[in-house]
């Protein structure tokens, strides 16, 4: 198991590199002076000259990758040009809600998918069957942040039920803060469940054909045992997979509910960095972006052989 | 069949009828009425080729029906309940305790994600409520009893770490440790080797005898029948086409089916020693070895694991010689270099006299049409999206054969094999027989000197294999070509082969015309493969066989 | 990091289930014609809802080449926030302009995008993933790693930076999207070409004397096509959700152009007073989405394997 863990720990690394070199590369395909765009147009030449010789731009370009890259690996990521703070505090400041905000929907999405998807693979063909796979499909179909505006719209302005705007934070008052959240998180569990249902669903079907599980009816357990025994790990391996990918791309996608339901989130902090050309920080942004999706990857990686065990001999 | 009442019978099955759900597609009745019934303790086996509904009734008899399959009517008297009238709990009750079953597929037979500790203990747990300490030391001493080595460690690993062989024994374990009445083994062994297949089918004899079991065996294989079985029942499409004690059936069959059934069995002849003068060398194998690879480990190769090792083979014009040994012995690995498939590591291939490994463009392409090769499996060694024609036609496009030349020539080898206008079909519409026949059509339209056959009949039904077998000795002897026939059956050999190289863990161990080898084995695996192979009791005098 | 290429996808179960092997005898040894009877017996409900879906919306962005009730850039500020009506359909926004010419539009523009992206997208892929997986070695090695970096980049937030290195505009957004989804696209296609150059009959190619570049036209190239197309049909439907969120963000089709994505950002501010411009133009991608989706279905169920037994 050690050596199955060291094995995707390193193979990780490459990863990490390259990204690191696309990220760079993307922030020089900006024309202009480098040191022009990091403090803006406003910058007075003396600054902009030290900024040049402590980026090293008379320097080939190998080498002030590498002088970024050592300032990213101690953790300065410089610093935004627009308000001037450290960009990793920012990070550090806007990450968590991102995070609660992602992981709890991906969390129940995935339970939902679990007992939509088992369920629906043990009564085949049946009434609920079709009826998980039509609400698995229909849920595909709506956009992330259509569904978001349409529940603000029903709860939040309609019944008033919900806030609408804003975003209290957890320190402050724990419970004014989940009400916040409530919309958002609901939304995108609606939105993942769909494609996580139709995973979970074919697998168990594709795994209840094997002779395992006829093997366990044979030995008379009922039909629960043996889905919850046989057929839940199997079934929940590719499964799992998949709500790595979700998660992944979530951190990208998340964007979008907070601007939907303004959150001060990382993913929002991206896209308006991105619009007012604050390139530091977009470059901040990425980075750790990639690095938290490979650290996603990795614990998908580390929970497989609980429901697979046949990876760790490869 | 002549019984005692049914009432003392343990298992009987009446009438039996089993159709598609109409909802799922077509109509079709899978079983036919079937009636057969099973006395305590004994061994009886249900014969029949794919698609004779023997699987479907083995798995009707614990309601464990596929999908899109159902009952319609017939009784299944078990102990003087009918199964088919109980509810779902009660059934639950019965199945594992009362009548267990195993089944065909070793990669798929135990769950990969729970130990096989677990697996095993979960009937007993079931059923009996043992506690978990007293489940595990049984479990050690059955586990004992089917032979696997270190039953402790056993039991807290997982079913991806033992062989196909060990994971049936490993399955019949955990069967045989709620002590049923009645086994019910689905093909057990088909997918292992002939010496693993020889294990399992003793140890399911021993251990069923030893606790008066009584066994349901389900196999296509009539040898198998002939040694294990005291009752057979034979089944065609759905139909009970005869049943009775094993000796009589076979040796005195009353219906045409299972006379044909009979008669497919492969039948050693004598083979004429070779005429004078001595024809040509057509296939050279010098001190050839072969290596895998080895898994890339991060930074560096992985070490190549050696699969052939020295390995050397003459073959003449005109000449069937048979390469035996089971899977895993490299001879699929050596046919497929000699085609330049795989590469060599060591030694040299001479076909017609040039060496395989330096061919010149020109060299190359005659070789490409002096050497063919015909596939194991009829289901993929055909493009899927290409007519049969230019499947069969596509050697001689290489060539440069013209095109009228070619339609030609396809057509007449289709007549040949038997298949006259099958040309516009494709792969899909066609049976397998049929598809390996398209096979070896495409083989030997280039009108090669060499013919290498890697277990051509292997995936086939015995009639249909039959079939092709007897095809494939005729085309020889027209074509004239020199044929290297891998298999791992020993009497197929017998059929067909004039020497045979027998074959283990990548080394020559035995050679010799076939009469002596088989006859008088001298290496110790020879011995073992030929103690392995089923035989009918009335077979030739080429091959002794073990009464059981 | 080979991350999604270790764990087994659906289609590439080797599990062999015993009794569908003896069921699909039984189905091989029936006579052509049934079979083809039952394939042509007649689509599932979904299936025609699917067809009909995507064919309203090819019908709509016909129509719109020629015809649109009104201008959809014609500000009218006299008719603002009008709720849905006979003058206007689907209502006006806050400059008095009519949203269902603005869908109308919005459908053109999207679906033109989205059918750039997806044909650039598995040009680029299928070819990508030939050469991977048909030559394998430090090629396929390379260009896996470079995915796989790209892949560690969010789809949204990939495609955002693209935009603003390049500029925005309609080429941008194609580009960023075609590079977006290239990973997973080279992934199947190369996924796909590892497990037919098992099959026997690529050997049977090698034996018969042809040449590695026509086996893998010949053989290989139309053996891979089914899964393309499917994957062609997923493409699509991401690209449409993709340029609408990014529409929506304002990174992608500028205004006053309408797309269903900026429709839905500018219904923001007024969504007390006029609920409906918020439910139209996510209807519409949802509408669209639905089709494709069951559409894609429906051709996988009938390309299904059933053919080749």
């Amino acid at each position: 198991m050690l050596a199955y863990i060291s094995r995707r720990l390193l193979l990780a690394l490459p990863t990490l590199f390259l990204v690191s070199v696309i990220v760079f590369a993307l922030m020089r395909m900006v024309p202009g002076d480098p040191a022009v765009v990091l403090l803006g147009e406003q910058a007075d030449p003396a600054t902009i000259a030290a900024l040049h010789e402590e980026m090293g731009l008379n320097r080939p370009l190998p080498a002030q990758y590498l002088t970024w890259l050592a300032h990213a690996a101690r953790g300065d990521l410089g610093s935004s040009i627009e308000t001037h703070e450290s960009v990793r505090s920012m990070i550090a400041d806007r990450f968590p809600l991102s995070a609660a905000v992602a992981l709890s929907a991906v969390g129940f999405a995935t339970l939902i998918a679990v007992l939509a998807g088992l369920c629906a693979a043990w009564k085949r063909d049946g009434p609920l069957d079709a009826a998980v796979v039509a609400g698995a499909s229909l849920v595909l179909a709506i956009p992330s942040f259509w569904l978001g505006l349409l529940l603000l719209l029903l709860f939040g302005l309609h019944f008033g039920w919900l806030p609408v705007i804003g975003y209290v934070p957890f320190s402050q008052d724990a419970k004014q803060a989940a009400l916040y959240l409530v919309l958002p998180v609901v939304t995108l569990a609606t939105v993942e469940s769909g494609v996580l249902t139709r995973m979970m669903r074919s697998s168990a079907i594709d795994v209840m054909k094997l002779d395992y599980v006829t093997h366990a009816r044979a030995k008379g357990l009922s039909e629960p045992q043996v889905l919850a025994r046989h057929v839940f790990p199997n079934a929940f391996a590719p499964t799992l997979t998949l709500v790595g990918l979700a998660l992944g791309q979530l951190l990208g996608g998340i964007a979008v509910i907070e601007t939907v339901f303004t959150l001060p989130g990382l993913g929002r902090l991206m896209v308006e960095s991105i619009l007012a050309r604050d390139y530091p920080v977009v470059q901040g942004c990425l980075l750790f972006t990639a690095l938290a999706y490979v650290s996603i990857n990795l614990l998908v990686d580390i929970l497989y052989p609980f429901f697979d065990p046949r990876v760790t001999a490869q | 069949m002549t019984l005692p009442s049914a009432s003392a019978a343990l298992l009987s099955v009446e009438a039996l009828r089993l159709e598609t759900d109409p909802l799922t597609g077509s109509h079709r009745t899978l079983l036919h009425d079937l009636t057969f019934q099973i006395q305590p303790g004994a061994f009886s086996a249900v014969v029949g080729e794919s698609g004779s509904g023997k699987t479907l009734a083995a798995r009707a008899i614990l309601s464990l029906l596929p999908p899109g399959v159902r009952r319609v009517t017939g009784a299944i008297h078990f102990a003087g309940r009918n199964l088919a009238a109980l509810s779902p709990r009660e059934l639950r009750a019965v199945r594992g305790a009362s009548i267990g079953m195993v089944f065909q597929e070793p990669m798929s037979s135990l769950n990969p994600a729970i130990t096989v500790g677990r697996q095993l203990i979960e009937g007993l747990r079931l059923h009996r409520g043992l506690p978990v300490h007293e489940c595990r030391r049984r479990a050690c001493t059955m586990l004992e009893r089917v032979r696997i080595q270190d039953p402790e460690r056993c039991l807290n690993a997982y079913p991806h770490e033992f062989s196909g062989g060990m994971r049936q024994r490993i399955m019949l374990a955990s069967v045989l440790l709620l002590e049923p009445r009645l086994l019910i083994a689905d093909e057990p062994t088909t997918a292992l080797d002939t010496l693993s297949q020889r294990e399992v089918l003793e140890l399911i004899t021993e251990l069923t005898r030893n606790a008066n079991i009584a066994t349901l065996l389900i196999t296509h294989d009539l040898g198998v029948v002939a040694r294990y079985a005291e009752e057979v029942i034979v089944l065609e499409r759905g139909h009970l086409r005869e049943s009775g004690p094993t000796a009589q059936v076979l040796t005195e069959p009353a219906h045409p089916y299972t006379r044909r059934l009979l008669a497919a069995r492969p039948h050693a002849r004598n083979h004429a020693s070779t005429q004078t003068p001595e024809p040509p060398v057509v296939l050279e194998v010098e001190n050839v070895s072969i290596n895998y690879p080895g898994k890339r480990r991060l930074l560096r190769a992985g070490v190549p694991k050696q699969i052939v090792y020295g390995v050397n083979i003459s073959l003449r014009e005109g000449e069937i010689v048979a390469l035996v040994g089971a899977s895993g012995s490299g001879k699929s690995t050596l046919g497929r270099a000699i085609l330049r498939l795989k590469n060599v590591a060591g030694g040299s291939i001479r076909v017609c006299g040039q060496d395989i490994a330096s061919l010149a463009p020109e060299a190359y392409r005659r070789y490409r049409a002096q050497a063919q090769l015909i596939f194991q499996d009829p289901y993929s060694s055909l493009d899927p999206r290409i007519r049969v024609a230019d499947t069969i036609g596509a050697p001689l496009r290489v060539q440069g054969v013209p095109k009228n030349e070619r339609q030609k020539r396809v057509e007449t080898v289709l007549e040949q094999v038997g298949l006259t206008g099958f040309g516009d079909r494709f792969p899909h519409q066609m049976s397998g027989g049929q598809r390996q026949r398209v096979a070896i059509a495409r083989a030997i339209i280039s009108r090669p000197k060499l013919v290498v056959a890697d277990e051509p009949v292997s995936a086939l039904d015995m009639t249909i294999q039959a079939q092709v077998l007897t095809l494939l000795q005729r085309l020889q002897s027209d074509y004239g070509f020199a044929c290297l026939f891998i298999t791992h059956d020993l009497s197929v050999v017998a059929q067909i082969a004039s020497h045979v190289l027998v074959m283990s863990a990548g080394r020559i161990v035995e050679r010799g015309p076939t009469a002596d080898v088989l006859c008088r084995p001298q290496h110790d695996y020879t011995r073992a493969l030929l103690a392995a192979t089923p035989l009918l009791p009335r077979e030739g005098s080429i091959i002794s066989d073990t009464p059981r | 990091m080979t991350f999604t290429s270790q764990h087994q996808t659906r289609d590439s179960s080797p599990l062999l289930d015993p009794l569908a092997q003896s069921a699909a005898e039984l189905v091989a040894a029936v006579p052509m014609q049934e079979t083809q009877r039952r394939r042509s017996r007649g689509l599932r409900p979904s299936a025609i809802a699917g067809l009909v879906i995507t064919g309203l919306l090819l019908l709509t962005i016909l129509i719109g080449f020629f015809h649109t009730p009104y201008n959809p850039v014609a500000i009218d500020l006299d008719h603002t926030l009008a709720p849905p009506s006979h003058v206007h359909w689907f209502g006006s926004d806050e400059f008095g302009r009519d949203v269902f010419s603005r869908a109308m539009i919005g459908a053109r523009i999207s679906a033109a995008i989205a059918t750039e992206c997806m044909l650039s997208v598995i040009a680029a892929g299928t070819l990508l993933g030939l050469l991977t997986g048909f030559l394998r070695g430090w090629v396929d090695r390379v260009l896996m790693a470079l995915l796989d970096a790209v892949l560690a980049l969010p789809g949204i937030l990939l495609a955002l930076a693209l935009i603003a290195v390049l500029g925005a505009g309609r080429e941008s957004i194609v580009l960023a999207l075609t590079i977006a989804y290239l990973p997973a696209v080279t992934r199947v296609v190369r996924g796909s070409v590892l497990s037919i150059r098992e099959r026997e009959f690529i050997e049977a190619s090698r034996v018969a004397g042809d040449s590695p570049l026509y086996t893998m036209t010949r053989h290989v190239l139309p053996n891979v096509m089914p899964p393309v197309i499917l994957l062609a049909t997923s493409v699509f439907g991401w690209a449409i959700l993709s340029e609408s969120a990014l529409s929506f963000l304002g990174v992608g089709v500028p205004a006053p152009a309408p797309s269903w994505g900026n429709m839905l950002a500018e219904s923001r501010p007024y969504m007390d007073q006029s609920a409906w411009l918020s439910i139209v133009p996510g209807a519409c991608i949802a509408l669209t989405l639905l089709g494709i989706n069951l559409l894609g279905d429906a051709l996988r169920d009938w390309l299904d394997p059933r053919r080749d037994t």
